[in-house]
C-alpha cells in the first residue's frame, strides 16, 4: 500500500444519466446541459442536417429519419399506447418536418430535436381530437423507410427472455436490501428518496445499485443474445 | 429515467429529457433497458424482499447447486453463529486487557477495529480518540461493488476547511468483506474527518479514475 497527501480529487457519481453532467443548466426548461460535450455535438449535427435539407440534400433527409426515428417512436408510443398509430404519427411527422426544412429553415437550427418533439405531440394532439391528419405530397424515400430504422438492440426481447435476465440479476445481487432496492423502485414506483429513507441506505449506495443492476441487465441480454439462449430478433441499430 | 417512466417529471423536465433521448440514441437506450427492467422485475410472481425467484439450479453444477441447497444454507449459519459467539467471547476478554471498548490486545500494541456503516439519516459515527501506541483500523463497508482495487482517502474537516490527513490505495475487502483502513494513533487527533472510499477495476484505462463508493464522517472525540 501507498501512503500519499495528495488533495482530494472531484468525485463522479455513477449510474449519472449521460443528458445531465456537471455545469447544467436550465433555460425554462429549453436546455438541461448548455456545456456537456454531448449537446454541443448535437446542436451541431441538428444545424448541419436543417441547412442542408433545406439545400435540398435528400441523403440529408434520410440522416434526420434514422437519427430520430427510434425516438420519435419511442416518444409515440409512450403518448399514444399504440403501436400502429405511433408508427403512421411518426411518419406523418417527418413528412410535416421535412416539407418545412425544404421551404424555410428553423429559428434555432440546433434544436431539431425540439422541433420534431412539436410536431409529433401536436399530430397526437389533433389526433386526439379527431381532426382530419395533414395530407402530403412529400418526394421523399426518407420517410418510406423509416420502418427499418425503428429496431433497436432489446425491441425484440420476449416477456419470458426478459423475465430469464431479471432472475439471473437477482440472484447475483448480494443483499435482501439491494433487490428490495430494485423492487421498490421498478415495481412499487417509490421515489428514490423514500426508498433510502426506508431502507438506511444513502443516495450514493442507492445510485451505485442502480447502476450497477442495469450495466448487469443489460451484459445479460447482450450474452444471452450471443449464446443463443436468447431469441434476439432483428439486431438492427437502425442508425 | 426513473421519474420519467412513473410519469413524476415537472413538465419543463418532461420535454428536456424527451428531447434528450431524440437527440442522442445511447441515453434512448438506457431508456429502454430501464424500462424492460421494470418489465421483466413486474413480470416475476415473487421479487419481494429475500426471496429469488425460478432459481436456474437445472443449468447449474452439482457441486454448485449443494452450495445453493438450503440446507447448505442453514449449516452455514449454524457455523457463522457459532464463530461470532466464539469471536464474541474472545472479544470481551481481550477488552479487559485495555479496560474500555473495542480494543483488541496484540504484539507491540494495541489495535481497535471499528466498524463504519454509512446509514442516511444519521450524523457521524463518534469514536474516543486513539492513546499513544494505538492503531485504529476502520472497518469500512464495500457492499455491493465489485471493484479490484479499492482506494480510501481520511480528510479532516474543521473551521479552516478540509486537509487530507492520509490516502491508502491498494486496498481490497479482505477483511469479512470489510476494507480495513488502519492508521497510528497520531493521525486521528480530536476533531471531525471524512473517510472517502473510491473503487476502479484494473481493465479500465489509465486515464479513468476512481469511482466514489461511499463517504462516511467521523468524530473523533477527546479521551475521556
Amino acid at each position: 500500500m501507498r501512503c500519499a497527501r495528495i488533495p482530494a480529487e472531484s468525485v463522479h457519481t455513477p449510474g449519472t444519466p449521460r443528458c445531465v453532467t456537471r455545469g447544467q443548466q436550465s433555460d425554462g426548461g429549453r436546455k438541461l446541459v448548455a456545456d456537456a460535450p454531448e449537446t454541443q455535438l448535437e446542436h451541431q449535427i441538428s444545424a448541419a442536417l436543417v441547412a442542408r435539407i433545406g439545400r435540398g440534400d435528400r441523403a440529408a433527409e434520410e440522416e434526420m429519419v434514422a437519427h430520430y426515428g427510434r425516438g420519435l417512436l419511442y416518444l409515440l408510443k409512450r403518448r399514444t399506447g399504440d403501436a400502429e398509430l405511433a408508427l403512421d404519427l411518426r411518419q406523418d411527422t417527418f413528412v410535416v418536418a421535412i416539407e418545412k426544412l425544404r421551404t424555410a429553415p428553423l429559428n434555432e437550427p440546433e434544436r431539431l430535436a425540439g422541433y420534431l418533439r412539436g410536431v409529433a405531440l401536436n399530430l397526437v394532439l389533433a389526433h386526439q381530437r379527431k381532426t382530419a391528419r395533414r395530407a402530403t405530397s412529400v418526394d421523399s424515400d426518407a420517410v418510406e423507410s423509416t420502418v427499418d430504422h425503428g429496431k433497436g438492440p432489446y425491441d425484440n426481447v420476449s416477456g419470458d427472455q426478459l423475465g430469464q435476465a431479471v432472475r439471473l440479476l437477482l440472484q447475483e445481487l448480494r443483499t435482501p436490501r439491494d433487490r428490495e432496492i430494485l423492487t421498490r423502485l421498478y415495481i412499487d414506483e417509490e421515489d428514490k428518496e423514500s426508498i433510502c429513507r426506508g431502507l438506511g441506505v444513502d443516495a450514493l449506495h442507492f445510485n451505485r445499485v442502480l447502476f450497477r443492476a442495469k450495466e448487469r441487465f443489460r451484459e445479460l441480454l447482450l450474452r444471452a443474445e450471443r449464446k443463443k439462449r436468447l431469441q434476439l430478433v432483428g439486431r438492427d441499430s437502425g442508425r | 429515467m426513473e421519474r420519467y417512466l412513473q410519469g413524476k417529471l415537472s413538465a419543463e423536465e418532461e420535454q428536456a429529457f424527451e428531447e434528450a433521448y431524440l437527440a442522442d440514441p445511447a441515453v434512448l437506450d438506457d431508456l429502454i433497458l430501464t424500462e424492460k427492467l421494470q418489465q421483466g422485475l413486474k413480470s416475476l410472481e415473487t421479487p419481494r424482499l429475500g426471496e429469488v425467484p425460478g432459481r436456474a439450479d437445472a443449468g447449474r453444477p452439482g457441486w454448485l447447486r449443494v452450495l445453493g441447497s438450503p440446507q447448505y444454507a442453514a449449516a452455514a449459519s449454524v457455523l457463522l453463529g457459532l464463530s461470532l459467539l466464539l469471536s464474541t467471547g474472545l472479544f470481551l476478554d481481550n477488552r479487559d486487557l485495555r479496560g474500555s471498548a473495542g480494543i483488541v490486545a496484540g504484539e507491540g500494541g494495541v489495535t481497535r477495529l471499528v466498524p463504519l456503516l454509512t446509514v442516511r439519516g444519521t450524523g457521524a459515527t463518534e469514536v474516543e480518540a486513539p492513546v499513544a501506541g494505538e492503531w485504529t483500523v476502520f472497518l469500512l463497508d464495500a457492499a455491493f461493488t465489485q471493484y479490484d482495487d479499492y482506494r480510501a482517502t481520511l480528510t479532516r474537516v474543521g473551521a479552516s476547511g478540509a486537509e487530507t490527513v492520509r490516502q491508502l490505495d491498494g486496498l481490497s475487502p479482505t477483511y469479512d468483506g470489510f476494507i480495513a483502513l488502519g492508521l497510528p494513533g497520531q493521525t486521528l487527533s480530536p476533531g471531525g474527518y471524512d473517510i472517502l472510499l473510491e473503487g476502479r477495476m484494473r481493465d479500465w484505462p489509465a486515464d479513468r479514475g476512481f469511482e466514489q463508493v461511499a463517504r462516511t464522517s467521523v468524530r473523533i472525540a477527546p479521551p475521556r
